[in-house]
């Protein structure tokens, strides 16, 4: 793996709450322009590596890095970060959270947020707390979307939405991602996401079991990733 | 950034205190209307004694709601869900805890001012206007009598200032403390208030203690008692007032420092 083309990078990452290991001794390095899924079973840690990644929790031991620096203002410009619940102010209408993130994020694009929610239908001028629970997500997602980021955590993104739904979210990101940006999604629905992913990664209670490119798996293994995934965290 | 962050800040309390303050004029009007008809049957009296209570108990509300809310805000748009957002903007954890100060401090100036203009609408044409000429009058007196008048009127002010950006920085970083207990934030945050407000008396009580009974001539007033001249008295405030400022300037400066410290290195969000 070239250097100089990781966007992501963990060193020997450890987070405890008291005495439980949340994520342990985790090395992983991402390069540039893959979207890569991060997969594993309900509490393996995904969440807590992605928070990590963005801030919201400090390590406990070790560190992460974004384009080679350590998390801060500059990394927090470049990555653009759908949590799993929904961060919005309820208060605000969606034209004012647009005008909020273009007023905080250089790179967000406007037009395009504006397109998004044409096409889905979403009136600019409703207020959040009128939004159903799955139309705030496909705001968020929206909003997510419609930045240049280098680096995008998507957690769980098609989590709680329909299956409709579901596919014209994948939909919109492999269009609306720019060729140079890592995408990481992070999920336990493996089928609906695995024709866009390059790489996997497999995490399980904490610990990184397996990093594979798509192609590798399906080569060596000869099975689809939806299949690797049973056989491995086969309960 | 910083002045984005002040924008919405603004924004975001500006809805909730407008409210707050229509409601509450809204009250004091009600009020002067009851004292302002001539009528007086019993009906009329027992509507403007529940009026009186309601109006006076009012004032009280909006001087308490206003650091609930300051409290709100903070906890609500950093250590809640609105967190997630909050934290992931390419802004210095610096920028969001000065931003919201600034604005919590704005409001509170907006809240007195408001408390003010209201018991001018009630003092109004009930003579007010006289008492506050007879007032003002005095102050002059005593200006002109007293060399240490004005000193003492911008310490006064000053401590004023001081005192409100300190109780603001210790929500805070009660509000920090908390956060640090992942189960019991609240909890957590009322326990770190009290414990920093413990503190904080022991350490001001030793201070009073040092500066005022080793020192001769502020003994010397205290055993004057009644005989003590107004002049000595307010040559004695002037100390201690500029006593209490340092030490909350000091003690502001550290719930800065453990807010920011807390929030930038050791943020724990669900």
């Amino acid at each position: 793996m070239d250097d100089n083309n990781v966007i992501f990078e963990c060193r020997g990452l450890t987070k405890k709450y008291g005495s439980f290991e949340a994520l342990s001794d985790v090395n992983l390095k991402l390069e540039k322009g893959r979207i890569v899924g991060l997969l594993g079973p309900n509490g393996s840690g995904k969440s807590t590596l992605i928070k990590l990644a963005n801030g919201l929790l400090s390590p406990t031991r070790g560190e992460v890095l974004v384009s080679g620096m350590e998390i801060g203002t500059e990394t927090k410009r470049i990555v653009s970060y759908l949590p799993e619940k929904t961060y919005l102010n309820n208060w605000m209408k969606v034209r004012e959270i647009i005008d909020y993130f273009e007023d905080f994020y250089t790179d967000f694009s406007r037009e395009r947020a504006h397109e998004l929610l044409q096409r889905l239908n979403i009136n600019p001028e409703d207020k959040l707390k009128t939004m159903s629970k799955g139309t705030k997500e496909k705001v968020q997602l929206i909003l997510v979307m419609s930045r240049n980021a280098s680096l995008y955590l998507l957690d769980e993104p098609i989590g709680g939405v329909d299956p409709a739904a579901r596919d014209y979210i994948i939909n919109t990101i492999i269009t609306n991602y720019n060729p140079e940006s890592t995408v990481v999604i992070s999920t336990h629905l493996i089928t609906d996401v695995e024709q866009i992913l390059d790489e996997v990664v497999f995490i399980e209670k904490g610990k990184i079991i397996m990093q594979k490119s798509v192609d590798e798996i399906r080569q060596t293994e000869g099975k689809s990733v939806d299949a690797l995934f049973r056989e491995v965290f086969r309960c | 950034m910083l002045g984005k962050l002040f924008r919405h800040e603004f924004r975001a309390n500006g809805r909730i205190f407008l409210a707050l303050y229509a409601a509450f004029i809204g009250i004091t009007l009600i009020n002067k209307l009851f004292w302002v008809i001539e009528t007086s049957n019993v009906i009329t009296e027992i509507f403007r004694g529940f009026i009186t209570v309601l109006y006076v108990v009012s004032i009280v509300a909006i001087a308490v709601l206003t650091f609930i809310l300051i409290v709100y805000r903070f906890y609500n748009n950093l250590l809640k869900d609105e967190g997630y957002l909050s934290f992931t903007l390419p802004v210095k954890t610096s920028q969001h805890i000065i931003a919201k100060l600034l604005v919590s401090f704005i409001f509170v100036v907006f809240s007195v001012i408001i408390i003010v203009a209201s018991l001018f609408i009630m003092g109004v044409g009930a003579g007010l206007v006289a008492k506050i000429a007879e007032f003002l009058e005095q102050v002059r007196l005593i200006f002109t009598l007293y060399s240490g008048s004005l000193r003492f009127v911008a310490e006064a002010a000053v401590l004023c200032i001081v005192a409100v950006v300190y109780l603001i920085l210790m929500l805070y970083a009660s509000l920090s403390v908390g956060q640090l207990f992942m189960k019991h934030k609240l909890g957590g945050a009322v326990l770190g208030f009290v414990g920093l407000y413990v503190i904080s008396q022991i350490i001001s009580s030793v201070l009073m203690a040092i500066l005022f009974f080793g020192n001769e001539k502020y003994m010397e007033i205290a055993r004057y008692g009644d005989a003590a001249t107004p002049y000595m008295v307010l040559d004695m405030l002037n100390v201690i007032f500029l006593v209490v400022i340092i030490f909350q300037i000091v003690l502001s400066v550290a719930y800065y420092l453990v807010t920011n410290l807390i929030l930038s290195k050791k943020l724990n969000l669900e």
